[in-house]
């Protein structure tokens, strides 16, 4: 048997040994370097640019010649007239139709205004339209469901040394979908071609993957369970690489499983290191919050934004991805937030932006929430918002059946890694002109912002330029 | 080389004349010497001139003459000839210092049957070596590099009897790179695979929670007295481990250590979980215990190492139940001797036909050729009547069927988006095409009817069993079979793609159809193939998509990738533009041609059809077009201009080229590898067995299975 140095080590690690060096990211990056979390939260099947353009912003794109008038919802961009970029610094966000928890909501509650940016004109086309995108949303490549082609930038970010640290979990995918009982989407992120990693929409089992370590219960048994596991099956490719010793052509893919089974041994005994703090900031789980056992799909999305901000705050991860309906599997039912039995494709048949528009703005509420609540903890001399670039887009661009013309964004918070002032938006020209950027760009600004940066993200055969998008960092 | 070619041909010129059996070119004072050689191997003559070798031309005569000379008193003749004789004699001895005696050659038996080297592997594989090069060898297949295989997603879920579940989506998938998912050479479990396979063990415990018979698993009677409230005893948890991992997960005997180990791992569990009062309490240890069952090695991975006799030329047989593995996953989805779980209704027939494959190991007669053909028939195709009557009665093994869908990629047509589908086509009078269209892409939104993917996999089935000209008839059949338009208030129209008007009921009489011989010929013509290959507008570069789509898996030809300084966009949509105009815009240029000349004219053809599969009445204000110009195909026949799709089709089902490029495409995915140079006898004995059968896919099928290329490995090399 080859026992490798990483094997026996782990065979050898203990809980309090794990402790000590497998610190979590949050507490282990060097002295005056910040930390680089990103969370990605997808908004499935359409985000209508209107919903997120404030009145000043929308002045200004008619003072440079273009025609939005008051009831326009459709594809905005088809109105923009500018033909380089358009900066609209103290926009006044929150005037947005579905902003406006941006601002505080209550009497001592936090502003985000400041801390956020609005990016109007990228396109995509690349990813394909109609009611999603699937994969090519994240991946800047062509996509079609269940068959990525590249990795998505979640992967991608988690895979940065710098951005991982020592924290378990690479990535965090939650989600949910229109089927409460279906509990992984596969949709819409990739570790590479063919590869899709799915979104857990089950929040039970994205509790007890995460917090499992100290929850009571059910969640506790899994957790533990897992690690017998782990242990049975080390031993099992032992004695299977000792059957197959001579022949190391055909040890090697025994070999990369036992990698595998390392890997999530030392996540396992990571974990295991990080009790203190995860009983810290574990959120209420299944049999003590009502969340778990709803079977409300919203109910399920509060629960993913409550463990999200957990991973973070307990140092689980740096990156987490958020979706709600994506990979086409957009019908949701929005009774829980009043607008009754009715799903969204025939809301967005019914052209009923006002509904559309609620749903945009509660799930702005939920990213504003989380992002006030990382402003409010202090890390370095800062705080958590600072060193967390929060996008809030959608997984096919700009509409129900969308052609991809249009991405808007959110970006909230990230000061720390270049990202410029806030209460801004940044209008491209629309697609088709040659200062038109794309959602290509966002991404390779956040892999320079992570340190380890890529100039051509994707592969998109209608790429307009390389690079990241200097308008971004400044201002 | 010049000199050379003259030499030899100077020297042939000579040999039939000369009395010297050898001649060679050596040089003196600068100038070319040409030596004559006895049979006795003596130098015997060196001249400065080509001429008529005899052994004492040179130096014999002129002694005489020097002793003529010397009589006659002459001393100016002396003189002469002297030098000549002197000139002669150094001339003899340059040949004789030169000249190399040749080894004696020994005599060889003459072998009955000269043999075959086969080409030897050079890296290349699939579609980086050419149809010609592998198509070429007149020798024996030979046997496969021994492999450790990881279990494919669809046969994970399969095994399990979750066909149709959210199991289907486990993280298995095929490294990235394959073109098929039955490619296995890198698969193996990283760290991300791993961490979601996790979340999916929970499917393992199906069946075996619990007493009841809802899940359609049949369980042995070792079961019962593991779900009793009483704890079981380590004779019970041993018996029970024995039938699970050799039924149901292994499908072999477990090896000792492997039953051991999962023996103390479950009675561990056990003893853990000391309350058993409820079913859920009891239900979690069986899904601990079979969880671990499946993370094994041997449940993740099968041997097809070559664990059986081994030969004198040092290759190894698969073993029986080796060998009963790779035909069960080869052409289902499921381990020899699986027939015990539920199956869907599109797996067809009942599963009893994976039951013999088992019969076949246990009995030992698994290798012998009669009953791998019988095997491969069994689970090839078939007719039912008794098929759910929305679908033919043709059907086609799991795996045949998915290698169609694989080769065709049609498999994301029900996420596939098309705007505006019936745009350019003509369907005055029908009712909701487009919404019809859309909605019979997907099964969830088309009830019981079937979908526009099965809809081609029907037509294939059709062809495929029938197993004649197999190859031809899948580009030329007319045979289509449609949807019904009478089955859902969605779907209102969904024969309009194939240019019908008139109402199918939902039979097979109605909806098997023979469409317009000017429209439609053969699957690439089928709307499931426009479709899969189309840019999502009728007026997008759908022709490139095609025509890249034919060059690689029709012709088995490469295209380049886009090179990175290429900004390749489409000029804007415009009313008057047709997509083949906007083509000659945008690729038109002679820097681009250089790769859209390998995809373009293979896609142009299909402009008489829409994106989405319709046949266009009009394009852009000019009648549609089909016509292009076939160049670099790879066949002098099928070069030249095509007027449509329909006459392109007809040229594709006559090349030699394309049968050879299915042949390897078969090959690929039953094999689970691309090919490679090794397996040129192998291609070429399937290329002869499909001809020499009337063009029977079946008896190519076979022949590959009964191969040493199938059911053969070669020696394992040594640890280095």
């Amino acid at each position: 048997m080859k026992g490798s140095t990483r094997r026996t080590f782990v065979k050898t690690l203990g809980i309090g040994a794990a402790s000590l060096l497998l610190n979590p990211a949050r507490f282990s990056y060097a002295a005056g370097q910040a930390p680089f979390r990103c969370l990605i939260m997808m908004e499935g099947n359409g985000l209508i640019p209107r919903f997120v353009a404030s009145n000043a912003t929308i002045a200004a794109i008619n003072a440079a010649g273009g025609n939005i008038g008051p009831n326009d919802y459709g594809d905005l961009n088809n109105r923009y007239a500018h033909n380089s970029v358009l900066q609209v610094p103290n926009a006044g966000l929150s005037s947005a139709s579905a902003l406006q928890s941006l601002a505080p909501q209550f009497s001592g509650d936090l502003s985000i205004e400041e801390d956020t940016r609005v990016v109007l004109g990228l396109s995509s086309k690349v990813a394909g339209g109609g009611h999603s995108s699937h994969f090519g949303a994240l991946t800047c490549s062509p996509g079609a469901a269940r068959v990525p082609s590249m990795p998505s930038v979640d992967h991608i970010l988690g895979r940065i040394p710098l951005v991982r640290g020592a924290s378990p979990f690479d990535v965090v995918r939650l989600g949910i979908q229109s089927s409460t009982t279906t509990p992984f989407n596969y949709s819409t992120c990739a570790s590479g071609d063919r590869a899709p990693v799915p979104l857990i929409c089950n929040p039970q089992i994205a509790y007890a993957n995460l917090f499992g370590s100290v929850a009571p219960g059910d969640s506790a048994n899994v957790f533990r369970n897992q690690g017998k596991l782990l242990d049975f099956v080390r031993a099992d490719v032992d004695a299977t690489l000792q059957e197959l010793n001579g022949k190391p052509q055909l040890q090697n893919k025994i070999e990369r499983y036992g990698e595998a089974v390392e890997t999530l041994t030392v996540r396992h005994q990571t974990i295991l290191g990080m009790e203190t703090q995860l009983r810290a900031v574990a959120p209420d789980g299944p049999g003590v919050s009502p969340l778990y056992a709803s079977t409300h799909s919203l109910d399920h999305l509060e629960a993913m934004f409550d463990l999200t901000k957990a991973a973070f705050l307990g140092g689980l991860t740096n990156v987490a991805v958020i979706g709600s309906g994506t990979g086409g599997a957009f019908n949701l039912n929005y009774d829980r937030i009043g607008l009754g039995q009715i799903g969204r494709h025939d809301i967005c048949h019914a052209n009923d932006y006002t509904a559309l528009n609620a749903i945009t703005s509660y799930q702005v509420g939920l990213v504003a929430k989380l992002a006030k609540d990382l402003k409010a903890t202090p890390e370095g001399s800062g705080n958590m918002l600072d060193n967390t670039v929060i996008i809030y887009m959608s997984d096919n661009g700009e509409k129900h059946h969308s052609n991809s013309n249009e991405w808007p964004m959110l970006i909230i918070g990230g000061s720390n890694h270049g990202f410029g002032s806030g209460n801004r938006s940044i209008v491209y020209p629309r697609v088709g002109k040659a200062n038109n950027r794309q959602v290509s760009n966002i991404f390779s600004t956040l892999t320079h912002a992570a340190g380890s940066g890529v100039d051509n993200f994707g592969n998109d055969i209608r790429r307009v330029a390389s690079g990241p998008l200097s308008d971004l960092w400044s201002a | 080389m010049f000199r050379a070619l003259i030499f030899l041909a100077i020297v042939f010129a000579l040999i039939p004349r000369a009395d010297a059996q050898q001649i060679f070119e050596t040089t003196f004072k600068g100038r070319a010497l040409f030596c004559a050689v006895s049979d006795g191997g003596e130098v015997v003559s060196g001249r400065m001139r080509k001429g008529n070798f005899r052994r004492d031309v040179a130096l014999t005569r002129l002694r005489k003459k020097v002793r003529k000379a010397r009589k006659s008193g002459d001393s100016e003749l002396l003189k002469v000839v002297k030098r000549k004789a002197r000139t002669a004699k150094a001339r003899l001895a340059v040949c004789t210092r030169e000249f190399t005696p040749e080894e004696p050659i020994p005599e060889e038996p003459i072998p009955e049957e000269p043999p075959v080297v086969p080409p030897g592997s050079d890296g290349r594989r699939g579609n980086e070596i050419s149809s010609a090069e592998l198509f070429s060898c007149d020798g024996s297949p030979q046997p496969s590099e021994p492999r450790i295989r990881r279990i494919g997603q669809m046969e994970w879920a399969a095994t399990l009897g979750l066909r149709g579940t959210d199991a289907e989506f486990n993280p298995l998938v095929p490294d990235a790179g394959s073109q098929y998912s039955t490619f296995s050479d890198g698969a193996s479990l990283n760290d991300t695979v791993l961490s979601e396979y996790f979340n999916y063990l929970r499917h393992t415990r199906t069946g075996w929670i619990d007493g009841s018979s809802s899940s359609n698993v049949p369980r042995p009677p070792e079961h019962r007295c593991m779900i009793l409230p009483a704890p079981p005893s380590e004779t019970c948890i041993r018996a029970f481990l024995q039938v699970y991992l050799k039924n149901f997960v292994l499908f072999r005997e477990p090896k000792p250590g492997e039953l051991d180990r999962l023996a103390v791992f479950a009675s561990e569990a056990v003893a853990a979980n000391v309350d058993r009062s409820t079913q859920a309490a009891r239900s979690a240890v069986m899904e601990q215990i079979t969880s671990a069952a499946w993370v094994t090695s041997g449940a993740l991975f099968r041997s097809e190492i070559g664990q059986g006799e081994q030969l004198s030329s040092g290759e190894t047989l698969l073993a029986d139940e080796e060998l009963g593995k790779a035909i069960a996953y080869t052409f289902t989805n499921q381990g020899p001797g699986a027939p015990r779980l539920m199956q869907p209704a599109r797996v067809f027939p009942p599963l009893p036909r994976v039951q013999a494959i088992e019969d076949a190991v246990l009995d030992g007669t698994i290798s012998v050729p009669a009953t791998l053909d019988a095997l491969v028939a069994a689970n090839y195709s078939g007719i039912d009547e008794l098929r759910d009557p929305h679908y033919s009665e043709y059907w086609m093994g799991e795996k045949i069927e998915q290698f169609f869908i694989e080769w065709l990629g049609i498999s994301g047509l029900p996420t596939s988006f098309h705007d505006r589908p019936s745009a350019t086509a003509d369907v005055t009078g029908l009712v909701r095409v487009d919404e019809s269209y859309n909605h019979m892409k997907k099964k969830a939104y088309y009830g019981d009817g079937i979908t526009l993917g099965e809809q081609a996999i029907e037509m294939i089935a059709r062809i495929v069993d029938s197993d004649q000209d197999v190859i031809s008839s899948l580009f030329t059949s007319r045979q289509f079979y449609l949807p019904s338009n009478l089955e859902s208030q969605y779907v209102q129209s969904p024969q309009a793609v194939y240019g019908v008007r008139e109402d199918l009921p939902s039979n097979r009489e109605a909806l098997w159809n023979i469409l317009p011989a000017n429209e439609r010929a053969g699957i690439l013509t089928h709307p499931a193939w426009l479709a899969a290959h189309a840019d999502n507008f009728e007026n997008g570069p759908s022709a490139i998509l095609r025509g890249k789509w034919i060059r690689e898996n029709v012709l088995c030809g490469m295209v380049p990738d886009v090179p990175i300084t290429v900004d390749a966009s489409f000029p804007p949509s415009t009313s008057h533009l047709s997509a083949r105009e906007r083509l000659q815009l945008s690729t038109g240029s002679p820097s681009c041609q250089g790769c859209h000349s390998l995809m373009n004219p293979l896609g142009l053809p299909f402009e008489m059809y829409n994106h989405a599969g319709f046949v266009r009445a009009t394009d852009h204000g000019s009648a549609p077009s089909g016509e292009s110009t076939i160049v670099f195909s790879g066949d002098d026949n099928l070069n030249g201009p095509v007027v449509n799709a329909v006459e392109f089709s007809e040229r594709l089902a006559n090349s030699p080229v394309v049968e050879q490029c299915f042949i390897r495409q078969v090959f690929r995915y039953l094999m689970g590898r691309p090919e490679s140079n090794e397996d040129a006898c192998t291609l070429t004995m399937m290329q002869n067995v499909y001809e020499d059968s009337g063009g029977s896919m079946k008896s190519m099928v076979q022949a590959l299975v009964r191969s040493p290329t199938f059911t053969m490995r070669k020696e394992s090399p040594a640890e280095e």
